[in-house]
């Protein structure tokens, strides 16, 4: 809790101009493993474990990682398609933490963040969210705080699903197969009253040719596309929500190699046009550098590094971020490249190593590496690095 | 309006989709066929009895059209005339037990099938969609009505209760509804993982909508084909309980039962091995027919209702 | 001095007579490969990469046919003409294959030295203990911790990284001159799949055997291969030492291909998009397979199918428009410069 708090408190005071669209504070995502007849708890997967940052508005931020580094969870979890094992998601200067809990739960999460904490006598705001809360308890109370975060809270949660929306990997799982288009991209809007049954047809067929398709083609079924236009069908759901934020889980790994830059491009086009905020989460590093403007890497449910994109190509800082750049193949025979190799496997979220989770696998590992866990440390403005040794592969 | 068309559109291109492949044609028509004989049989076969009188000198109508009536005392059976095209056997006539018997087949067909069928999707959408103990505790208890042997089963259940149609028709569905929940369950197990389902939640569609528009149509289908093509088997399940004497009482109008009476006649006397082969072929054509109608039907209804098979 | 080739592709043309139709697959394709060098042969979904890979091996399913006239010269003996039994006696021995799912090609229930033992006590003279030694020789040369433990283990108690080393360790068992690696590392991360690549480049310095390297993935095979073949729509569209290729594209695919994707080299404003889909291998377009998407071609492009012609030494392009792909390359490369 403590050292990402310092981190994001730098963040904001460096970005006063620019506005915090979503606060991953602290996230926590265990998943029980249950064996045994009665389905005992025997372990935990570490899925996601105390992973911070930040996304302005207009901006994308490439989360990037291998398989089960925990990225498409953290996906997930914002989405609160998972609830949260612990952590705050702060959407719009609101904490939204606990919008998908009954409100019984939710008043509780209130009362135990915010309100025994307002209580104490030498209570000092930690951030502007801590600042604005406070406020609301000191000028109407207990009540008036709980009726400001738990107050209509159906009304919260259509709010939020507006404001987030996600783009799936699989073209060929994430439209229903036996659903006409057109019913499919109307469903979002009708659910939330945006639009009327009459008028689907034409905001469905807009949307449609927004992302380069027919709108004629709105009767078909899923499967009468190919898979380039199946994922403009999923943007396009996306964007009829009209959200702040689209979060693309490897939106493009699935496709050709030949259709993925239509993709991107449209993608880039859309951001543009209704200045959308992306967070894309991808293991290729390639299209990461390409498509954002700054990059989360995880490694085994941790954060390991954050930059601005420039600045972390140019520099990586953590051992693994430079052997991850090393492993990816360049299509330019004559392209010289400092040849890393790591050794051994991706360990198991259920039982990461002791100390720094990379140490098994790190060429440059230490004796302290295996003991003490690295904090996340502000080397530069903007840049962050979890290593006892950052910058010494 | 021009929704509509495209729905026609649709529907027309389904039944092409039917009539292109001829199994598919073989398979409604032969159920047609069964169909028009069930609902014609009093025409096609008068529920009379030639060998009684009523008082206006006409052939009594039958109480009970479903028991065939006696109409010869010949102890062996008699080969096919004009006036019995089937031949006859203990005394009464093929042709009339095969075309009443199509109305005892539907019967125990459609009723085990749709009442087992429900409780399945019942028992295996409680199982899957809730998990857990529930799950749990569902699931074992399918697995005890598995692995009892069904022959077994149903014979003790009718040693219990009785023999008779009913009975073995309950027995059919006490034990005949696991495969449906097993079906259903995994089905649901899986769909609630994909991604639209998740694309749903996350537009903040209701629960119950997601249910009913997602999760139930791509989950009942296979199970209604399943069913479908359960009705053929269910039909001789229920003639080989007949057969061994659980089902049927002597001389009712059904398939298994006639074949029965066949026990002893399946061979002729020696010279003359298939002289008797009209007691056999009759009623054993209409069975295997009958099943056969099912599964070509099943087998298109996958066909079409499957657009992920194209 | 002209080399002999080690296997020579000739008009291989493999069918697949569907229900909706013939597939052409496979349409007329010629490579050469010698001795102890890797071709890659890069190209997407319905490219018929994969299928030309299982046609050398003739372990294409029933529905798929290899047409007369298609001719598979390994070692001077044509493949095609081989009795079953003498083609088992090259599977694996002289030409082994491994696969991008080694959970597939693996059978779960044999231990993975079973599964290696097999294939060497089938090929070669041994008893079973020295084939067991050399199955743990071979697991250890492939980067296997323990072979003498990991040994006798079933393929699904490996990670994905391990349980592709040991099909390396098997295919590799029989000493082949040739392997064939289709996409041999799609379903492995970044990290594993450099560790895997490493290794099989060590393994063939070692080996001196010759590798096909099939993939999707442009980056794989400018670092790791020899010489290159474009594949697209069942054809072969470009083909020249990886060098050339890559830094000289003469065929509007490779050069469309190569500027459409994100690389770590170069910085780039915006990508080039390829326009319209991946042909399904029903319907190719008449004359050239890919004029339905060339922002090059004239209108002879869907009209007549163009020649593989060698344009330079070695250099082989199948346009006929070739040089306004040079000038597009020129202007790029300016504008890179500026």
């Amino acid at each position: 809790m403590t050292n990402s708090k310092v981190v994001n408190q730098n963040n904001t005071q460096e970005g006063k101009d620019r506005k915090v669209l979503l606060r991953v504070d602290n996230l926590v995502k265990y998943f029980p493993i249950k064996a045994g007849v009665f389905k005992r708890t025997v372990a935990w997967v570490k899925a996601v474990d105390a992973v911070s940052f930040d996304v302005y508005e207009g901006e994308t931020v490439g989360l990037v990682g291998e398989s089960g580094c925990g990225k498409t969870t953290v996906g997930m979890t914002l989405l609160r398609l998972y609830e949260p094992t612990s952590g705050r998601i702060i959407v719009n200067g609101e904490d939204t933490t606990h919008y998908f809990l009954s409100a019984r739960r939710a008043k509780n999460y209130v009362r135990d963040t915010y309100v025994k904490r307002f209580q104490k006598s030498d209570f000092k705001p930690q951030d502007d969210l801590d600042k604005k809360y406070y406020d609301i308890f000191k000028n109407s109370g207990e009540n008036g705080l709980l009726e400001h975060m738990v107050g209509d809270l159906e009304k919260k949660r259509l709010q939020f699903r507006r404001n987030i929306q996600i783009v799936f990997q699989d073209p060929y799982s994430s439209l229903d197969p036996r659903m006409r288009v057109k019913n499919i991209l109307a469903e979002g809007p009708l659910a939330h009253k945006i639009i009327k049954k009459p008028q689907s047809i034409e905001t469905v067929g807009k949307a449609l040719e927004e992302v380069g398709i027919h709108s004629g083609h709105m009767y078909r079924f899923p499967h009468e596309f190919s898979g380039g236009q199946r994922q403009r069908v999923g943007i396009a759901r996306a964007l009829l929500m009209n959200p702040k934020l689209i979060i693309a889980d490897e939106a493009v790994a699935a496709l050709d190699v030949s259709i993925r830059s239509q993709v991107i491009n449209l993608m880039m086009d859309l951001q543009k046009e209704h200045n959308l905020t992306y967070l894309f989460i991808s293991h290729d590093l390639s299209l990461i550098k390409y498509i954002s403007s700054r990059v989360v890497v995880m490694y085994l449910g941790k954060l390991v590094e954050t930059a601005p994109k420039e600045e972390l190509f140019e520099a990586p800082l953590h051992p693994y971020t430079k052997s991850l750049m090393s492993a990816i193949p360049v299509p330019n025979p004559e392209f010289k490249k400092q040849r890393i190799i790591l050794q051994g496997d991706v360990p198991s979220p259920v039982n990461p190593p002791s100390g720094c989770p990379f140490h098994p696998r790190c060429p440059v590992a230490q004796p302290i590496c295996s003991k003490e866990v690295p904090e996340l440390k502000e080397v530069k403005s903007d840049h962050t690095v979890a290593c006892h040794f950052p910058g010494s592969l | 309006m021009s929704k509509e068309r495209k729905m026609n559109t649709e529907l027309r291109r389904t039944m092409r989709k039917i009539f292109r492949n001829p199994s598919a044609v073989l398979g409604f028509a032969l159920l047609i066929f069964f169909v028009i004989v069930a609902i014609f049989a009093p025409l096609i076969a008068e529920p009379i009895n030639p060998m009684m009188l009523d008082d206006n000198g006409n052939p009594m109508k039958l109480d009970d059209p479903y028991v065939m009536p006696i109409i010869t005392w010949s102890s062996t059976p008699v080969p096919p005339s004009a006036d019995h095209p089937f031949g006859m056997i203990q005394g009464r006539d093929i042709f009339y037990g095969v075309v009443w018997g199509t109305r005892t087949a539907f019967f125990i067909g459609l009723t085990v099938t749709i009442i087992s069928t429900l409780f399945g999707i019942l028992i295996g959408s409680i199982s899957g969609y809730y998990g857990g103990w529930i799950d749990e505790v569902l699931m074992r208890i399918t697995d005890v009505f598995m692995s009892i042997p069904f022959l077994l089963a149903a014979m003790v259940l009718t040693t219990i209760l009785g023999n008779g149609i009913d009975k073995v028709m309950i027995a059919m569905t006490v034990f005949g509804w696991m495969g449906a929940a097993r079906l259903i369950r995994a089905n649901i197990l899986q769909v609630k993982e994909e991604q639209y389902i998740l694309a749903s939640k996350a537009l903040g569609v209701k629960d119950y909508f997601i249910i009913m528009r997602h999760v139930l149509p791509n989950t009942i289908f296979p199970v209604l084909i399943q069913a479908s093509m359960r009705m053929g088997s269910l039909v001789i399940t229920a003639a080989g309980l007949s057969f061994l004497g659980l089902g049927a009482p002597l001389g009712y109008a059904d398939w298994g039962s006639m074949l029965n009476f066949t026990r002893n006649w399946i061979l002729g006397a020696s010279g003359s091995t298939f002289s008797y082969w009209y007691a056999v072929f009759y009623p054993g054509m209409a069975m295997v027919l009958f099943v056969l109608a099912w599964n070509l039907v099943g087998d298109a209804l996958r066909d079409v209702f499957d657009p992920r098979l194209k | 001095m002209e080399k002999n080739p080690l296997l020579s592709v000739r008009n291989l043309r493999t069918y697949f007579y569907t229900e909706d139709g013939v597939v052409k697959a496979v349409d007329g394709v010629d490579f050469d490969v010698y001795e102890g060098e890797t071709l890659g042969i890069v190209g997407e979904s319905g490219s018929g990469k994969s299928v030309t890979s299982l046609a050398i091996l003739r372990l294409l399913d029933p529905k798929g046919k290899i047409e007369e006239g298609s001719e598979i010269i390994f070692n001077g003996k044509n493949l095609l003409t081989l009795t079953e039994d003498e083609m088992r006696r090259i599977r694996g021995n002289d030409i082994a294959m491994i696969f991008q799912e080694p959970m597939v090609a693996l059978n779960p229930v044999f231990t993975i030295g079973d599964q290696i033992m097999e294939a060497i006590l089938l090929h070669q003279d041994v008893d079973k203990k020295k084939a067991r030694e050399m199955a743990i020789d071979m697991l250890r040369k492939v980067g296997i911790p323990e072979p003498e433990k990991r040994i006798d283990e079933y393929p699904h108690e490996l990670s994905g990284g391990m349980r592709q080393r040991a099909m390396i360790a098997m295919a590799l068992s029989c000493r082949p001159k040739l392997l064939i690696a289709d996409e041999p590392t799609t379903a492995l991360d970044v990290t594993i799949q450099a560790q895997i690549l490493e290794l099989m480049k060590e393994l063939q310095r070692e080996y001196g055997m010759a590798i096909i390297l099939i993939t999707h993935d442009v980056g794989v095979i400018a670092e790791n291969a020899d010489r290159v073949v474009v594949m697209y729509g069942g054809k072969v569209m470009e083909t020249s030492d990886v060098r050339t290729t890559f830094k000289t594209p003469k065929h509007p695919y490779t050069w469309g291909l190569l500027n459409s994707i994100p690389r770590l080299d170069i910085e780039q404003e915006r990508l080039y998009s390829i326009p319209g889909m991946v042909p399904d291998p029903l319907h190719f377009p008449v004359g050239c397979r890919f004029s339905n998407r060339c922002e090059f071609g004239e209108e002879k492009c869907s009209v007549e199918m163009p020649p593989l012609v060698e344009v330079e030494s070695a250099h082989m392009v199948r346009c006929f428009f070739y040089h306004k792909v040079e000038q597009a390359q020129k202007l790029s490369k300016a504008g890179e410069g500026a």
